[in-house]
């Protein structure tokens, strides 16, 4: 059961940790503690939508992990320099853009990265990201509007 | 601004965020497994626990068994005269003559069960 959901949607959800992480070392850890958690319920059958349960799970594992790392105080660890983007053709690769765009995005909010992730990779709606984070649409179109502010601040600056 | 914001949604499609590495996967579903460790450890604490309980049990017992015996070598119980409560009424007429009174009546019960025993000899220190 394990295997099959992780084949299933671990893509998905380690992107999603990504994106508001920033980390690909505590991406995977809050991917492993979310599954994991999975496997030590009795009740699985009782989870209508398994994949839905999997992202709110994995979301408040990875706001825990970040306040914790405030907490903490943690710098930015090792892993945190791995790539987090890779061209969807890989034919043309501009290294240049590509480190300047993550370079971006990882001053932005992790919320803020939440919800870029949330419209542009896995193209939802405002309305569908408002319902799925129990937030209004107002506050997703204006995350999404700082975060696109913040972006073109950003990439200006390192042109 | 609505060009700025077309521009970098241009930019943002040309990537995507990258997967999870291939050796997530063992770790996810090995770490997922029921580890053998842990039932064994749930027995033994459970046998610990079961162990503790049984220990309380027997020493409660032992204890009201040693008490009952105890009291039963010391004879009847005391016997609250009229005397008794006269003196206790001289005292305060409260709880705390009354107790004195009795402890009294204890002492003097015992020193009967010892009346044959050796006296101690008390010495003075100077």
């Amino acid at each position: 059961m394990l295997e099959a959901a992780y084949d299933a949607w671990a893509g998905e959800l380690y992107r999603y940790a990504l994106m508001i992480l920033a980390d690909p070392g505590a991406a995977e850890d809050a991917v492993q503690q979310t599954f994991v958690k999975l496997a030590g319920m009795e009740n699985i059958v009782h989870i209508n939508s398994l994949r839905d349960y999997l992202r709110t799970a994995l979301r408040h594992q990875c706001y825990d992990a970040l306040r914790k790392q405030r907490r903490d105080k943690r710098q930015v660890s090792l892993s945190s320099v791995e790539p987090l983007l890779e061209p969807i053709s890989p034919e043309e690769p501009d290294e240049d853009e590509r480190q300047s765009l993550e370079a971006a995005l990882r001053t932005l909010p992790p919320e803020q990265r939440e919800i870029i992730h949330l419209k542009i990779y896995e193209q939802m709606t405002f309305q569908q990201i408002a319902d799925a984070l129990s937030v209004s649409a107002n506050t997703v179109a204006s995350r999404y509007r700082y975060a696109m502010e913040g972006l073109r601040r950003r990439l200006r600056t390192i042109e | 601004m609505e060009d700025d914001t077309g521009q970098i949604e241009q930019i943002l499609i040309r990537y995507r965020p990258v997967g999870p590495p291939a050796d997530l996967r063992d770790r996810v579903t090995t770490a997922g497994q029921p580890r053998p460790w842990r039932s064994r450890l749930a027995i033994i604490s459970g046998l610990a626990a079961a162990a503790l309980l049984a220990l309380t049990v027997g020493l409660n017992v032992a204890t009201n068994r040693l008490l009952r015996e105890t009291a039963k070598s010391l004879g009847p119980e005391i016997v609250w005269t009229e005397e008794a409560e006269e003196m206790a009424k001289l005292l305060d007429g409260q709880g705390q003559g009354r107790q004195y009174i009795a402890f009294c009546l204890a002492a003097s019960r015992q020193s009967d069960a010892f009346a044959g025993l050796p006296q101690p000899r008390i010495v003075w220190e100077q």
